[in-house]
């Protein structure tokens, strides 16, 4: 653990300590099943570390809070009416490359389309939509040098704003073709994280975020849910996990301790896992962390596609199979 | 209890049900904005002094915990 961050010690706690996050999460569990809400809810139902989620949100310092409270006013506009005539899509690629365009005009780092599967809903939850568009919006890499610190805790939220503002563009133009389309900003109704997967925007790394060739784990996710015909893409393999099986850097700079070195069960899949309960009382403590995406040897500028070539390149020499 | 999403989504056509939606986000919006001078305070201020007198704070204490469902 480095000293450039602060220490992992606490002046707030449960004085009795919720069900485990990495209970509600399925760590550990063999068989499949949908995820559970457990921080950042929805408002559909209280969560069991609501209290610590009242506490970061409410202990804010106010120019992030009122960026976050405005942004909701903008999310307004995340579905709406259709139009009355049907615009028909004979060539679903011919659409998807011009969406994609239209996102990427619109400031979009990283499109991908992939279909809708249940693995993105919280239990509980539908959503009636056939694909779902998904954007990723990088983040400016100097400014999050400074994550623990309010400055980068502005950029996150900004960011955010940014990429729902893109999303809300995007599905107000597949409405506008009389095609429903719903965006999901700073949704908690949505798992950004196995649809990007799943549209080719990047891998899991081992700090529990998406890695993308081109910015690394260094962005922010939003997507949309449509009906609109469309040709999918499909999942990637940059060798992100040959960087995290060698790569401790996230493991040793987080100063909660949160980083497994290997990949665990989780609802039925073996994956990456972060220890939410180690995880989020730092989080909570440094105004939405950070420090994982940020020493993230992928997330340096224009470091990523040369990363990806050298681990591919070093994978095929070890297994030419 | 309703998400965000539930409440505040319309995909209504007509004028009226949008013009109510706007004004219950702004009802909701200022509760939110409000409730960080009010329980806010608060609670920054119970975090200032456990901090200062190097004790821990317990949200049990403060914030209504648990599950509704």
């Amino acid at each position: 653990m480095t000293n450039r961050f602060p220490t992992p010690d606490y002046h707030f706690n449960y004085r009795k300590a919720p069900v485990s996050g990495n209970t509600i999460n399925g760590l550990g569990e063999m068989s499949q099943r949908r995820a559970r809400q457990v921080f950042h809810g929805s408002g559909a139902r209280k969560l069991e570390w609501s209290a610590l989620e009242t506490f970061f949100g409410l202990t804010m310092p106010l120019q992030i809070y009122i960026r976050n409270a405005l942004n909701r006013w903008e999310l307004r506009k995340a579905d709406g009416p259709l139009a009355r005539k049907r615009t028909p899509v004979p060539d679903s690629a011919k659409m998807s490359k011009q969406l994609k365009s239209i996102a990427r005009h619109a400031g979009a780092g990283a499109v991908g389309i992939t279909p809708m599967t249940e693995d993105a809903l919280y239990e509980g939850q539908t959503a009636d939509y056939q694909s779902a568009i998904v954007i990723a919006l990088p983040q400016d890499y100097e400014t999050m040098r400074a994550v623990t610190t309010v400055k980068a805790a502005t950029e996150t939220v900004d960011t955010y704003r940014d990429v729902s503002r893109i999303v809300m563009t995007l599905a107000a133009h597949i409405r506008s073709l009389g095609w429903r389309a719903r965006a999901y900003g700073e949704s908690a109704d949505l798992l950004h994280i196995p649809l990007a997967i799943n549209a080719g925007i990047g891998q899991l790394g081992k700090h529990g975020s998406v890695i993308g060739t081109e910015f690394g784990s260094n962005f922010r996710l939003a997507s949309v849910l449509t009906d609109i015909p469309l040709a999918m893409d499909s999942t990637v393999d940059i060798g992100v996990d040959d960087l995290c099986l060698g790569c401790q850097r996230c493991t040793i700079d987080c100063p909660a301790d949160a980083i497994s070195n290997r990949q665990q069960w989780v609802r039925g899949k073996k994956k990456w896992y972060v220890d939410f309960d180690r995880c989020v009382m730092y989080f909570v403590k440094t105004f939405g962390c950070g420090i994982c995406i940020e020493v993230c040897p992928w997330s340096r500028p224009g470091r990523g596609p040369s990363l990806s070539q050298t681990l591919l390149a070093k994978r095929a020499k070890r297994d030419p199979t | 209890m309703s998400s965000f999403e539930t409440r505040f989504y319309c995909t209504e056509r007509a004028i009226w049900p949008r013009i109510q939606r706007n004004l219950s986000l702004v009802v909701w919006i200022a509760k939110v904005i409000l409730a960080w001078f009010t329980q806010g305070r608060r609670l920054r201020k119970a975090g200032r002094h456990a901090l200062r007198e190097k004790r821990v704070l317990y949200l049990d204490d403060l914030i209504d915990s648990g599950k509704d469902d």
